[in-house]
């Protein structure tokens, strides 16, 4: 039995020691080749995958992503042919909460634009005004697992949340200490708004050009979650006519970043190479739980990240 | 009449304009503070008022700076000779407090350094791997109004909070979720260490050669204090054999940084323009409140900023 890893960055040694105990060997190939004896798959957002995989590897039985995001893989298409998905769930929970707690507290503070200002010469008055963050407005896009975190570092800091959820009511988000708000409002009221929510049919492209012109000239976008979710040219344009005050974006449509990424060049956006998620330990969670998983998958046990597919 | 001499050209007189038609002195914009008609005097914080102002100004009764650090001043010499200091505190201590944690989070999250790569065109491996906030221990010196801020932040964010101040007592930090700790302790087991003290004889060079030697190498320092805490050139030793991991200085020897400000060529470093102080609010506070107590100390009430320390 085979087991192929697309993930160049992976390391093999600790996946290959944990699928040693169903026999199966590891190894890495950019792309997936013919293979009856491949049976797993170990994968990343960047490589997508569906069931016409299956024409190169018709016995492939589980496929395990190193991440939460699952849009770059068709889970539903692949149970279709008995091939299970799994993502690795809550691994990094805490780090993309306090992460994009830190981009807010940058923003609203100016400190990234400040250090540059300063190295160019600049000292007073301040050409990007540090803000008050205690009794700022901050919008969260989303009340998952991460989104409660959030809310309860940015409630700590003093802000008032508002809190943007189609599954959450009004009851469990006062219960957190926050407030639920249409999209609508939370963008056109809010000193920061903060997407971490996943990408479905519904909230694909749901950062466009009439919700970035419904929220404050003074106003940031912090994206912590999928790139995916913004209509990054429009973003581009509400950022250069000003529209928006900044913005921080720990994804971007294209990752790694290509040298042609528009977004390098914008003006008051800080940049994050997709490093939300990551402490020493919760990167070691995102390795070795999925080869965990292709090991239970393989043996008959259930795995710890299995999708349900949703048609 | 009697003359106010306001020694900071861009003192926003206007601000108080209603104050000061009460007041039976004129308020007058000079570079100095000559004559037998001037009472008072009045200095933005990087103005130093000289020891002899006297020599030139015998009748001065009254000397203020807009700034909650006093070591512009020199107070002992003034109030030796019967004059009343006078200084504005607390107007900007959510302010320097959020600035403070901001720079904290940002080193720790390694957001400045991250922003930098990914513009550069680098994306993974990070050259600065994020740490998790949560756990880290933020070690506190000087427990006064902002400290006490700063504590209840880290807390918030799940830090470790451990404090130096020997003015204040165990019982004290206790109640506010603080440890203390004696200042060996603090600069050798913090993952970072923030600067809260007033700038005095005795807390120059504060963190020197030897400090900087016992902080652990994958620690960082915040300064939004007073430069000359810090003993700038064994901070940049520090920074450039990687004695520490990184630092955050909102403050310097001289400021503005001349432009050949070394600090801007160090490694790890985040500078900003002395602007932990500033919000909208804040930004004019200083001079609002500093004349009200000019006018009250002219109606022969006591100022609500007087220094501590004369008769």
């Amino acid at each position: 039995m085979r087991v192929i890893c697309t993930d160049d960055t992976w390391p093999i040694d600790r996946a290959q020691a944990t699928l040693d105990r169903v026999g199966a060997t590891v190894e890495f190939a950019y792309e997936v080749p013919a293979g009856e004896d491949i049976v797993g798959l170990l994968t990343y957002p960047g490589c997508a995958i569906d069931a016409s995989i299956l024409e190169r590897v018709p016995n492939l039985k589980v496929v395990a992503t190193c991440s939460g995001g699952i849009d770059h893989l068709d889970v539903a298409g692949l149970a279709e042919r008995g091939v299970a998905c799994c993502n690795i769930r809550n691994f990094c929970d805490q780090e993309v909460a306090d992460h994009t707690m830190a981009l807010i507290y940058a923003c609203l503070r100016g400190v990234v634009m400040l250090d540059g200002l300063v190295r160019s010469g600049s000292w007073w008055p301040y050409p990007q005004p540090p803000r008050v963050v205690r009794g700022a407005r901050l919008g969260v896009v989303g009340f998952g697992a991460i989104g409660h975190l959030l809310v309860q570092n940015a409630l700590g800091a003093g802000m008032e949340v508002l809190v943007v959820s189609q599954h959450a009511g009004a009851d469990e988000i006062a219960a957190a200490g926050a407030t639920k708000a249409t999209l609508d409002e939370a963008l056109s009221t809010s000193d920061v708004v903060s997407l971490i929510t996943s990408v479905t049919d519904a909230t694909r492209g749901m950062i466009s050009t009439r919700e970035l012109a419904l929220m404050r000239s003074d106003a940031y976008l912090v994206n912590t979650a999928r790139a995916a979710l913004i209509d990054h040219e429009a973003l581009g344009q509400a950022l250069e006519a000003g529209e928006i005050a900044g913005c921080a974006l720990d994804a971007l449509p294209i990752e790694p970043a290509p040298p042609e990424e528009p977004a390098r060049a914008w003006t008051n956006t800080i940049l994050q190479p997709h490093a939300a998620f990551y402490s020493e330990a919760s990167e070691a969670r995102s390795f070795d739980n999925p080869a965990e998983d292709v090991a239970r998958a393989l043996a008959g046990e259930q795995p710890l990240g299995l999708l349900q597919p949703v048609s | 009449m009697k003359r106010v001499v306001i020694l900071d050209p861009l003192w926003p007189l206007e601000e108080s304009a209603d104050v000061i038609a009460t007041l039976d002195v004129t308020l007058d914009k000079a570079a100095e503070a000559v004559g037998d008609d001037v009472v008072a005097v009045l200095a933005a914080p990087e103005q130093r008022v000289p020891a002899d102002l006297l020599d030139r100004a015998p009748n001065v009764r009254l000397v203020g700076t807009c700034s909650t650090g006093y070591d512009n001043l020199p107070v002992p010499e003034l109030q030796a000779q019967g004059v009343t200091c006078i200084h504005v505190a607390g107007y900007c201590d959510d302010e320097v407090a959020e600035h403070t944690i901001t720079l904290a989070s940002a080193l720790l999250r390694g957001v400045h350094q991250l922003d930098r790569f990914t513009r550069e065109g680098g994306w993974w491996p990070f050259p600065r791997e994020p740490r998790r906030i949560r756990g880290s221990r933020l070690g506190i010196v000087g427990f006064g109004r902002i400290g006490r801020l700063v504590a209840a932040q880290g807390n918030v964010l799940g830090m470790d909070v451990v404090a130096y101040d020997e003015y204040v007592d165990e019982a004290t930090m206790r109640d506010l979720g603080v440890e203390k700790v004696d200042i060996d302790t603090l600069f050798e087991t913090s993952d970072v260490v923030t600067l809260h003290a007033p700038l005095l004889p005795e807390t120059r060079n504060l963190v020197n050669a030897r400090r900087l030697a016992q902080m652990r190498d994958d620690a960082y320092l915040v300064n939004c204090a007073r430069g000359p805490l810090v003993d700038h050139a064994a901070l940049g030793d520090a920074l450039i054999h990687g004695a520490i991991a990184g630092a955050a200085i909102d403050v310097y020897p001289v400021e503005p940084p001349p432009a050949d400000e070394p600090a801007f060529g160090w490694p790890n470093l985040m500078v900003q323009p002395h602007s932990a102080w500033y919000s909208p609010a804040a930004s004019l506070a200083p001079y609002t409140r500093q004349i009200d107590d000019l006018a009250r100390f002219l109606r022969g009430e006591t100022p609500v900023g007087v220094i501590p320390g004369g008769s």
